[in-house]
C-alpha cells in the first residue's frame, strides 16, 4: 500500500516534470478583419483638447463599468477590463455581468492631430457594434456635458 | 526486509523525502540563463530610420489594438509596452508582449530606434519560468504589420 502511494507521487512528479507541446495561436489569422475594425473602432473629434478627452475617455470606461487597469497621459493610452474578468473567464470568481464593459475590456488610445481635434480608437473585445455605439454615445454625452457646464 | 529495522511510516516518509530532494536538485541543477540562439534575438529586433518615437509608439500601438492585446503596463520614457493576449490568462496558448523601443546613435545625422519585441507564454508550474516565445512566425508577422501601419500613416514610404 505505502509503496503503491510512493510509486503513485513518484509518478506524478514525472508527470510534472515533461513538457507539455506548445500549442502555437495565430494571432494574424484575422487580419483580413483589422481594417474594418479599425475603421469601426476609430472616430475623430473637434473642439476637444487632448487633455481633456483622456478625462472624458476615462469617464465612460467607469461608467461602463470597467475597472481601468493602466493610463498614461504622454503616450495617451488608457486600458480597462471588466470586472468579472480580471482573474480567468468561467473561473470560480465570476462576479456576473457588470454594464456593458466587454468581457476581455480594451485598449483606448488618444492621438492629438491638431490643438482642437482628437483621434480616439477605442479596441475592444469582441468587436461589437453595440459596444463601439455604448461607448461613442457616451463620450459625446460627456462632452456635451461639460461644454454644457 | 527493510521494514524488519524501520516502521513502515518512516520508510514511507524516508521515500518521499528522498523523491522531493532528487527533484530539487533536477531543478537547481538547470542554468538560471540559458543562451539563446542568435538568429532568434535577431527575428525579436528591428531598427527604423527616419522615424521619430512618437510615431513609431503611435503605431506599435496601433498593431497592438489590432491583434486585441490589452496594454497592461506602460511607460513612455524609454517607450516600454507590456500587453497581453486576449483569452485565459494562463492557457497555453496565452502570450504576455513586451515592446520596447531605443534610440540608437547613428554616424549620420538624427538616430535610428531600436524596437524589441519579446512574447512570453505563462509560466505553467512554479518549477518553471515561462519560456521566451521564439516562434518566428509571430514576430515576422508583427513587424510587417507594423511597416505597414507605418505606411498607412504617411510615416514610410
Amino acid at each position: 500500500m505505502r509503496i503503491s502511494c510512493c510509486i503513485c507521487l513518484f509518478a506524478l512528479l514525472l508527470a510534472g516534470c515533461v513538457s507539455q507541446p506548445q500549442q502555437g495561436v495565430d494571432y494574424f489569422s484575422g487580419q483580413a478583419g483589422f481594417a474594418a475594425a479599425r475603421e469601426l473602432e476609430t472616430r475623430v473629434y473637434e473642439d476637444v483638447a487632448y487633455p481633456v478627452m483622456l478625462t472624458h475617455v476615462i469617464d465612460v470606461l467607469l461608467d461602463m463599468d470597467c475597472a481601468l487597469m493602466e493610463a498614461n497621459k504622454e503616450l495617451g493610452v488608457i486600458s480597462a477590463a471588466s470586472t468579472r474578468n480580471l482573474y480567468e473567464p468561467g473561473s470560480l470568481l465570476f462576479f456576473g455581468q457588470h454594464g456593458s464593459c466587454p468581457p476581455h475590456g480594451g485598449t483606448v488610445t488618444v492621438t492629438q492631430l491638431d490643438d482642437f481635434t482628437v483621434e480616439v480608437r477605442a479596441a475592444f473585445l469582441p468587436v461589437q457594434v453595440q459596444t463601439q455605439e455604448t461607448f461613442t454615445t457616451l463620450l459625446m454625452r460627456s462632452i456635451e456635458l461639460k461644454a454644457g457646464e | 526486509m527493510l521494514q524488519k529495522f524501520m516502521p513502515g511510516t518512516t520508510l514511507t516518509a524516508l521515500a518521499c523525502g528522498l523523491l522531493v530532494t532528487l527533484s530539487s536538485i533536477t531543478v537547481a541543477a538547470a542554468p538560471d540563463f540559458e543562451p539563446r540562439d542568435m538568429s532568434a534575438t535577431a527575428l525579436q529586433s528591428r531598427t527604423f530610420e527616419g522615424v521619430d518615437e512618437q510615431q513609431l509608439a503611435r503605431a506599435t500601438l496601433s498593431v497592438i489594438q489590432d491583434l486585441k492585446f490589452l496594454v497592461t503596463e506602460t511607460e513612455a520614457a524609454p517607450l516600454t509596452l507590456v500587453a497581453r493576449s486576449p483569452g485565459p490568462r494562463f492557457s497555453q496558448e496565452s502570450r504576455t508582449l513586451t515592446v520596447s523601443l531605443r534610440a540608437l546613435p547613428t554616424e549620420r545625422d538624427g538616430a535610428s530606434l531600436r524596437l524589441d519585441l519579446a512574447a512570453v507564454a505563462p509560466a505553467e508550474s512554479i518549477w518553471r519560468r515561462p519560456p521566451l516565445d521564439t516562434r518566428a512566425d509571430f514576430y515576422q508577422a508583427f513587424f510587417a504589420a507594423l511597416a505597414d501601419t507605418l505606411h498607412r500613416q504617411g510615416v514610410l514610404p
